[in-house]
């Protein structure tokens, strides 16, 4: 009996000790103690998490490998249709031509960004039973990041950095709820802000104005924030899917697919420094406007 | 318990919440991730009882809080994992005897944690659909069920070789 009573004292101990840290970090929000005690923790651990990541990965590389190898042959019959399609449509259409250029201009855009980057390894993902969409990555202080830094890819917006020991940072991906990004349309200038929706392929755009022209396949970049943090300016997001307009609400909104697949990261950039043109004014109907040499006016 | 047992334990536990993002979570497998940590806490609460499984599930939600790239509010997986080591240890399953019902409590109990997680996060930090709460539950009742075929024997292994049990290990409701 005595020893029933030790079993319900110590799980009503353990039970309340993690009420206590949960009320805790809760109660204390940003820059508290919990928040230092997790940074440091973060940093005990981070070159033990690198050398086991270092140990393991050739392994994982197999086991991926093996599953892509079954993938690659439905996702070559599949190009080998798109390609049929699109070779059609090259002849046929105009708009297609239009679409291209309107494609190169994007890149323009990117290009001129000239964004200094960080490259970094993706190195852990969180678990999806955590219902929060994070990754940490093998670049940290020491490589000059610090929290609320800019994360993409070759495709697009990754997320921004948050927690950042001294050689891993985490990053909160733009498909996480908690995630919002001040976005624009491109060509068209409508204002919104993108969040996150807890869903691998899909991220919703709220634009400002209820009767502004949105279209599917537009496409959404960045507006950037101030000195580029916690978002850098024009950095593609992703293409409008679908819009629902809801009668009666003074917002109307989007469905957004991102560029980024989310569930194959690699190879990411952190943003460290904006760039000091500001790819926004170069969105012009000249393509040669937007070359970087040209619109530095010093 | 003696301590040789206890550092095993928090060995295991350790190794696990390490490699769950850098190796398990990569292998993008089709609904929620491999999850071992779960394994491991049903594994030491099966063989130790309700205070061992209890305290297990304690240190390992503290250590998921605490490495990153989680950042969930600190805490709120030690409540959860708490409140399953304790259920599994004073079920008293004893794999000595049967097979698959220790597998079974296994996949029951990680179906009961995601709930768990669940509810705690949409009470203390954001409310999170059903529907993606739903999709998680099957993959992981097959995923964690096919790890405690080779997690159990590898934990009672492993609990042998750290000698002989004491009475209060067993302990039992």
């Amino acid at each position: 009996m005595r020893d029933n009573g030790r079993v319900r004292a110590v799980l009503a101990v353990l039970l309340l000790v993690s009420l206590t840290l949960t009320i805790l970090d809760i109660r204390s929000g940003d820059g508290a103690l919990l928040k230092t005690v997790r940074s440091i923790s973060a940093n005990l651990i981070a070159p033990i998490q690198q050398g086991l990541f270092n140990a393991v990965n050739p392994v994982r590389i197999f086991f991926s490998d093996y599953s892509e190898l079954i993938d690659a042959r439905q996702r070559a019959r599949e190009l080998e249709a798109q390609n049929v399609e699109l070779l059609e449509k090259l002849k046929t259409s105009d708009d297609a031509r239009r679409r291209a250029s309107e494609l190169d201009a994007l890149l323009d855009i990117a290009g001129s960004g000239s964004y200094r980057l960080v490259p970094a390894q993706v190195i852990g993902i969180g678990p999806r039973q955590d219902f929060s969409w994070t990754i940490t990555i093998d670049a940290g202080s020491n490589d000059g990041i610090t929290p609320n830094m800019t994360v993409l890819n070759g495709e697009g917006l990754i997320g921004r950095t948050s927690t950042v020991t001294q050689t891993t940072a985490t990053v909160i991906l733009l498909i996480d709820k908690s995630s919002r990004v001040g976005a624009r349309i491109s060509g068209r200038g409508e204002l919104g802000f993108a969040s996150g929706q807890d869903l691998p392929g899909q991220i919703e755009f709220e634009l400002f104005d209820a009767i502004a022209k949105i279209e599917v396949n537009d496409v959404l970049l960045t507006w950037g924030s101030e000195d580029g943090q916690p978002f850098a300016g024009g950095v593609p997001i992703g293409r409008v899917s679908s819009v629902e307009s809801k009668p009666g609400l003074l917002t109307k909104s989007a469905v957004i697919e991102p560029f980024v697949d989310f569930s194959k990261l690699d190879l990411v950039g952190v943003v460290v420094d904006s760039p000091r043109v500001d790819p926004r004014p170069i969105v012009g109907p000249t393509p040669e406007a937007a070359l970087p040499s040209e619109t530095e006016t010093e | 318990m003696n301590s040789a047992r206890w550092f095993a334990v928090v060995f295991t536990i350790f190794f696990a919440v390490l490699i769950q993002p850098i190796f398990l979570a990569r292998l993008n497998l089709p609904g929620a991730t491999i999850d071992m940590i779960v394994v491991l806490v049903c594994a030491w609460a099966i063989l130790k009882g309700p205070i061992v499984g209890a305290t297990t599930g304690f240190l390992a939600g503290l250590f998921i809080d605490l490495v990153p790239p989680t950042e969930p509010v600190l805490g709120l997986n030690s409540l959860a994992l708490s409140i399953v080591g304790f259920s599994v240890g004073i079920l008293g399953v004893k794999p000595s005897k049967s097979f698959f019902r220790p597998l079974l409590v296994v996949a029951f109990a990680s179906v009961v944690l995601i709930l768990l997680r669940a509810t705690l996060i949409s009470i203390f930090v954001s409310p999170i659909a059903f529907s993606r709460v739903f999709e998680l539950l099957i993959t992981q009742a097959i995923y964690t069920s096919l790890l405690a075929v080779f997690v159990i024997p590898l934990i009672t292994w492993l609990d042998r070789k750290l000698g002989p049990t004491l009475r209060s290990d067993e302990l039992r409701i």
